[in-house]
C-alpha cells in the first residue's frame, strides 16, 4: 500500500517537472519574442532615429490594432485545433451592419450592439455548419466568407449609400473611441491591453480555455472526458466571431468609415500573427501573449521597414523571409538545447 | 526580469538620445497611389519622381499591395511620422482616409490627390483626370464613335472591378445618366463586376456574351476588365460582332487593337497626372499661389491646366457650401483625355 | 444493390461530386437553357485547367498532411520568368522557356520541401512565408508592372484543338493521368499516403519520411509551373497580381473532391472534379441574372449548400453500412 503511494508520488512529481519545462518553454518562446522586439528597435532605432519617437509608436498601434484583435481571437479558434478564414468578412460585414442601422435609427449605441451581435451570430454560424458537415473549418469558413463579404456588399447599397462611397457621418463620440486619448496614451493601447487580458483569463484561467486546449490537443479523448465538444465549439467560433466584429467596428472609428471591404486583407497576417506567436496549426498549442507580441512584431516590423524606406515589394520578401527564419530558428534551437539537456542528464547518470 | 525591463528602458533611452533632427535642405514628397504592382500607377509614380528630380525635391513611391484602405492609412501616417512635407494620394476610400490626413494637415503636411479623390476639406487641390461628366461622357462617346450614322436600339452591358471603388462606380453613373437622357433606344441589358483579377474577368467576360447573347456594346472601364472581356470575345470568336470600349492603359490594349477586337480605348497620360501631383504640391510648398479660375502650365508638358471649383466634380461632398467654391482649394484639370486606336497607339509608351 | 451503391460511393467520393456535377446542370437548365451547351462545358474545361492542375499538384502535400499555400504566388512567379523570357528575344525557344516555367515552379517547390521536412518549420508556416516572397520577387523582378503581352504565336498554342479539345484541357488529361499512375501503382505514391496516415508509423516501417514529404512539395511547386504555362498561353496578360487567391480555391477544391487535410485519404481525379465544381459554379453565375453584386452571396452559399449536402450524405452513408455490419453480426 505504501509502496503504491510512493509510486503514485513520484508519478505527480514527474508530471509537475513536466508541465515545468512545459511551461519554461513557453515562457522561453515568449522571451525570443521580446528580444525579436527588441532588437527591431535597435536595429530601426539606428538606422532612421525618428522611429523611436514614443508618440508615433503610441500612435502606430492604431494601424495594426485590428490585426491584434483577430489574431487573439484566432489564438482560440486554432487552439482548439480549428481556423476562422471568415474573420476578414466578418469585420467588414459588422462594419457595414453598424454603418447600415447608424443611417437608419441615428442611434450609435444600438447600431454598434447589433454590429457586434451580427458577428456573434455569423460566428455561430461557422460554429454550427462545422459541427453539422464535420468537414475541415478551412473550407467552410471560405465559403462562409464569401457569403459574409457578399451581404455586406449587398446590404451596403440598401444603406441608401451606393457600395463605393461608403457609410460615413458617424458622430463624434464614436470616431473617438479609436482616434481619442486616455491620460495622453492613445485608446487603441487602452484596448488592445483590456482585451489581451480579457483573451488571457479566457484562455489561460478558465476552464472553458483548458478544455478548448484539450479538443485541440486530442478531439478523441477530449470526447471520452465528457467534454460538449458541440457546445464549446460553437461558443469558441461565436466568441471568434465577436473578435472579428470588434476589430470590424473599431475599424469604422478610426477611418470614420463602413466599407464592405473592410478586413478584406486581413486573414493570413492574422493567421501569421497567431502562429507565430506560438499556436500550433494542428491544435493544443496557443499562447495569447505570445499572439500580442507577434502582432507587436509584425506591425512594428511593417512600420520601421517604411520608415527606412523599404517598398512594400521588398518589406513582402523581408516578412517572409524573418516568419521562416524564426521559425526555423526556433526548431533549430529547440533541437540543440534537447540534445544539450540529454547530454548532461546521460553525464550526471555516469556520475552517480 | 526587472532586469531585463530596466536594460530595456536604457537601451531605448539613449537611442532617443542620440537621435538628432536633420536639418533640411530639400522638399520630401510621398507619392501614394491606389495599390503599387500595376501599370498605370507604376507610370504615374515613374513620372512623379522625375518630376521631383527637375523640381529638386525628394519624391518617394510607395504604397499598398492589396488595395486595403487600412495599408493605405498605415502608409499615410508613416509617410507623416517620416517627416514628409507633402503627400500626394490616390485614394482607396472617399472618406476613410479622413482621420489620418486630418492628422496629417495638423502637423502641417500638405494634401494634394490624383485620380481619386477625398473630401475637400482634408485636401487643398485635386489633380483630377477629368470630371465624372467628361469620362463618363468619353465612354459613351467612344461607342457613338463606332455607329457611325446608324441610330436605333442598342443593348448596352457595362463590366469593371467592383461596386465598391469610387471612380470606376462615378463614371459609370454618368455614363448610364447620359445614356438615358441622350440615347433613349439604348438598353442597360447588365453590369458584372471582376475584383481586378484576370481570369475572373475572362470568365465573366465570357458568361456575359453566352448569357445575353445579343448585346451589342460592352464598357469597360477597368483596367483588368477591359482586356479581359476583349479576351472572351477571342475566346468565343467574337471579333467585329460586339464593341469593347474602356479604359486602360495603351500597353495593356495594344494586342487587342491590333487584332482588331478593340477599336478604341481611353484613358488619360498617367504619367502627367503623377508628375502635375508633385508639381502642384511643390508649388504649395514653396507658397506659391494657385487659384481657382485660372490656369497654369507646367515645363516640360504641353497643354494648360485648367483650375476648377469643388463643386464642379457634383455631388453631396463636393456641393457643401463650404468648399464649393473656395478659391484655395479646388480641382485642376489634365489638359486632355486620350482616345487610343490603331493609327496612334504606336505613339504612347506606358 | 443498394449496399454495393453505397460502398461505391463511399470509397469513391469523386463519383458525389459527379452527381452534383450533373444535378447542377440539370438545374441550371431549367434556371437559364443557354448554360447547358456542349460549349458551356468545354469553356468550363477550359477555364478551369488552371485551377484544376494546381489543385491536383497541392493535394499530393495534403495528403501528407502539410499544406501548401504559396501555390498562387509561385504560378504567378513563374508566368512572369516564362512571359519575360518569350518576350526577351526574337527566337525563343521552346525548350528553354519549357525549363525556365516549370524549373521556376520546382525551385520554390523544393524551397518548400527543405523548409518544412529539413528546417522544421511547419507547412503553413514555411507557405505564409513563401506566398510572401514569391510575391515580392515578382513585383521587384518586373518593377511592379504588367507584362502586357506574349508573342502571338505562342497564344495562338491555347487555341490548338486535338480531336476536338483545346490543348490545356489535354495538358489536364495528362496531368491526371500521370498522377493517377504515380499515386496508385507507383511505390513512392504510396510512401506519401503511408506518410500523411501515420508519419510515425511510415518512419517505422522504413519510408524515407523526410525525402517524401519533400518530394511532395516539389510535385506542387512543379504542377504550379505547368498551371503557370497555360496561363501564359490562356491569359496572355500577366498582372503582378497573378494567382492571387488560387491557393485557398485549391485547397478548397480538393477537399471538396474528398483529400482530407487530416492526411492519408482522397486521390487525383476527386481534386479535379472539385476543382471543375467550383469553377462550375464561378462560370454559373452570371447566367442567373440576378444583380451582380449578389454574386458572392451565391457562390458562397451554393459552395456551403454542397459541402453540407455532401458531408450529410457520406455520413448518412457512412452510418448505414456501420448498421448494416451490426446486423450482420447479430445474425
Amino acid at each position: 500500500m505504501k509502496k503504491h503511494y510512493a509510486a503514485n508520488y513520484m508519478n505527480e512529481k514527474k508530471r509537475f517537472k513536466n508541465l515545468n519545462i512545459v511551461k519554461r518553454k513557453l515562457f522561453s518562446w515568449q522571451t525570443t519574442l521580446i528580444g525579436l522586439l527588441i532588437v527591431e528597435f535597435v536595429i530601426f532605432g539606428s538606422l532612421n532615429s525618428r522611429f523611436l519617437n514614443i508618440i508615433n509608436l503610441m500612435y502606430s498601434v492604431g494601424d495594426f490594432l485590428y490585426i491584434a484583435i483577430a489574431a487573439l481571437a484566432m489564438t482560440c479558434i486554432i487552439a482548439a485545433g480549428g481556423i476562422d478564414i471568415s474573420i476578414g468578412s466578418i469585420m467588414g460585414l459588422s462594419s457595414i451592419i453598424t454603418g447600415f442601422f447608424w443611417v437608419k435609427t441615428s442611434n450609435i449605441i444600438l447600431a454598434t450592439i447589433l454590429g457586434l451581435i451580427s458577428g456573434v451570430v455569423a460566428g455561430t454560424l461557422n460554429g454550427i455548419l462545422i459541427l453539422i458537415t464535420q468537414v475541415n473549418p478551412l473550407v467552410i469558413t471560405l465559403g462562409s466568407s464569401f457569403l459574409f463579404s457578399g451581404l455586406a456588399l449587398t446590404l451596403s447599397g440598401f444603406a441608401g449609400s451606393t457600395g463605393f462611397e461608403g457609410i460615413s457621418g458617424f458622430p463624434d463620440s464614436f470616431v473617438y473611441i479609436v482616434n481619442g486619448s486616455i491620460f495622453n496614451i492613445p485608446n487603441p493601447i487602452w484596448i488592445l491591453l483590456i482585451l489581451t487580458i480579457i483573451f488571457y483569463i479566457l484562455l489561460h484561467k478558465t476552464k472553458f480555455g483548458r478544455y478548448l486546449f484539450l479538443i485541440g490537443m486530442n478531439p478523441e479523448a477530449a470526447k471520452y472526458t465528457g467534454i460538449e465538444i458541440k457546445k464549446l465549439t460553437i461558443y469558441n467560433y461565436a466568441i471568434s466571431g465577436l473578435g472579428g466584429a470588434i476589430a470590424g467596428i473599431l475599424l469604422v472609428s478610426y477611418f470614420t468609415s463602413a466599407r464592405s471591404d473592410l478586413g478584406a486583407d486581413a486573414p493570413l497576417i492574422v493567421i501569421t500573427c497567431a502562429v507565430l506567436g506560438g499556436a500550433s496549426i494542428y491544435g493544443g498549442e496557443g499562447s495569447i501573449i505570445g499572439t500580442l507580441l507577434a502582432s507587436l512584431l509584425v506591425g512594428y516590423l511593417k512600420y520601421g521597414l517604411q520608415m527606412i524606406n523599404i517598398t512594400s515589394h521588398q518589406t513582402n520578401v523581408f516578412l517572409g523571409l524573418v516568419l521562416i527564419l524564426t521559425i526555423s530558428g526556433r526548431y533549430f534551437w529547440d533541437v540543440l538545447s534537447t540534445n544539450y539537456k540529454n547530454k548532461e542528464a546521460v553525464k550526471r547518470f555516469k556520475k552517480t | 526580469m526587472k532586469k531585463l525591463s530596466i536594460i530595456i528602458l536604457s537601451i531605448l533611452l539613449v537611442l532617443v538620445l542620440i537621435t538628432s533632427i536633420n536639418a533640411q535642405e530639400k522638399f520630401k514628397i510621398a507619392f501614394l497611389p491606389k495599390i503599387i504592382g500595376n501599370t498605370f500607377f507604376e507610370v504615374a509614380g515613374a513620372n512623379a519622381i522625375k518630376m521631383g528630380e527637375q523640381l529638386g525635391v525628394d519624391v518617394m513611391y510607395d504604397g499598398p499591395t492589396e488595395a486595403s484602405v487600412a495599408e493605405q492609412v498605415k502608409f499615410i501616417n508613416t509617410f507623416v511620422n517620416q517627416g514628409y512635407d507633402a503627400i500626394v494620394v490616390s485614394a482607396l476610400d472617399p472618406k476613410g482616409l479622413n482621420q489620418a490626413l486630418k492628422r496629417a494637415m495638423d502637423r502641417g503636411v500638405k494634401i494634394v490627390t490624383w485620380d481619386s479623390d477625398v473630401d475637400p476639406n482634408y485636401r487643398t487641390f485635386y489633380v483630377n483626370q477629368g470630371t465624372p461628366d467628361i469620362l463618363g461622357r468619353l465612354l459613351v462617346q467612344m461607342v457613338t464613335n463606332q455607329l457611325g450614322t446608324w441610330h436605333g436600339k442598342l443593348k448596352v452591358a457595362f463590366h469593371y472591378s467592383s461596386p465598391t471603388v469610387t471612380d470606376q462606380n462615378s463614371w459609370v453613373e454618368y455614363a448610364k445618366k447620359i445614356i438615358a437622357e441622350e440615347y433613349p433606344d439604348w438598353e442597360i441589358v447588365t453590369i458584372q463586376y471582376s475584383d481586378m483579377d484576370f481570369p475572373k474577368a475572362v470568365s465573366v467576360g465570357e458568361q456575359l456574351l453566352k448569357t445575353y447573347p445579343d448585346v451589342n456594346a460592352i464598357i469597360c472601364p477597368d483596367s483588368t476588365a477591359f482586356p479581359g472581356q476583349a479576351k472572351a470575345v477571342e475566346n468565343l470568336n467574337m471579333i467585329g460582332k460586339v464593341i469593347v470600349v474602356g479604359f486602360t492603359t495603351p500597353s495593356t490594349i495594344k494586342q487587342y487593337i491590333e487584332r482588331n477586337t478593340v477599336l478604341q480605348g481611353g484613358l488619360w497620360d498617367c504619367g502627367v497626372q503623377g508628375a502635375a501631383g508633385v508639381y502642384v504640391a511643390y508649388q504649395l510648398l514653396k507658397g506659391e499661389k494657385i487659384e481657382v479660375g485660372t490656369s497654369f502650365e507646367i515645363p516640360g508638358i504641353i497643354g494648360e491646366f485648367n483650375v476648377v471649383p469643388n463643386k464642379l466634380q457634383g455631388g453631396e461632398m463636393y456641393e457643401n457650401p463650404e468648399v464649393a467654391d473656395r478659391t484655395d482649394n479646388g480641382i485642376v484639370l489634365l489638359p486632355e483625355r486620350l482616345v487610343f486606336t490603331r493609327y496612334n497607339i504606336d505613339k504612347y509608351n506606358f | 444493390m443498394r449496399k454495393k451503391f453505397i460502398n461505391i460511393i463511399l470509397k469513391r467520393s469523386e463519383i458525389l461530386v459527379i452527381i452534383i456535377l450533373i444535378i447542377y446542370f440539370f438545374l441550371m437548365g431549367i434556371k437559364n437553357p443557354l448554360f447547358v451547351r456542349a460549349d458551356t462545358v468545354i469553356r468550363i474545361l477550359f477555364n478551369g485547367a488552371i485551377l484544376s492542375i494546381i489543385s491536383m499538384g497541392i493535394s499530393s502535400v495534403i495528403i501528407t498532411k502539410n499544406i501548401d499555400v504559396s501555390v498562387g504566388s509561385l504560378l504567378g512567379l513563374a508566368a512572369t520568368f516564362g512571359a519575360t523570357y518569350l518576350n526577351s528575344t526574337d527566337h525563343p525557344s521552346i525548350l528553354i522557356f519549357l525549363l525556365i516555367t516549370l524549373g521556376t515552379g520546382t525551385l520554390g517547390g523544393l524551397f518548400n520541401g527543405l523548409g518544412v521536412a529539413y528546417g522544421g518549420v511547419s507547412s503553413i508556416i514555411m507557405t505564409l512565408g513563401t506566398m510572401a516572397m514569391f510575391r515580392g520577387i515578382l513585383t521587384m523582378y518586373t518593377g511592379g508592372s504588367w507584362i502586357d503581352t506574349v508573342p502571338e504565336w505562342f497564344l495562338n498554342f491555347s487555341r490548338i484543338k486535338f480531336l476536338g479539345l483545346y490543348y490545356p484541357i489535354w495538358v489536364m488529361i495528362i496531368s491526371l493521368i500521370i498522377l493517377w499512375i504515380f499515386f496508385t501503382k507507383m511505390k513512392w505514391g504510396r510512401y506519401i499516403y503511408a506518410t500523411g496516415n501515420s508519419i510515425e508509423g511510415a518512419r517505422l516501417i522504413g519510408i524515407p519520411v523526410k525525402m517524401v514529404v519533400l518530394s511532395s512539395f516539389v510535385i506542387s511547386g512543379f504542377f504550379s509551373g505547368l498551371a503557370a504555362l497555360i496561363y501564359i498561353s490562356q491569359i496572355g496578360t500577366i498582372p503582378t497580381q497573378a494567382g492571387t487567391g488560387m491557393e485557398t480555391q485549391a485547397i478548397a477544391s480538393a477537399v471538396i473532391g474528398g483529400v482530407s487535410l487530416m492526411g492519408g485519404t482522397g486521390n487525383i481525379l476527386g481534386a479535379l472534379l472539385g476543382a471543375l465544381l467550383l469553377e462550375t459554379i464561378k462560370y454559373s453565375l452570371v447566367f442567373f441574372k440576378v444583380p451582380a453584386y449578389w454574386n458572392n452571396v451565391i457562390s458562397g452559399f451554393l459552395l456551403l449548400f454542397i459541402v453540407v449536402i455532401t458531408s450529410r450524405i457520406q455520413i448518412y452513408l457512412r452510418q448505414e453500412k456501420e448498421r448494416e455490419i451490426e446486423e450482420a453480426l447479430r445474425r
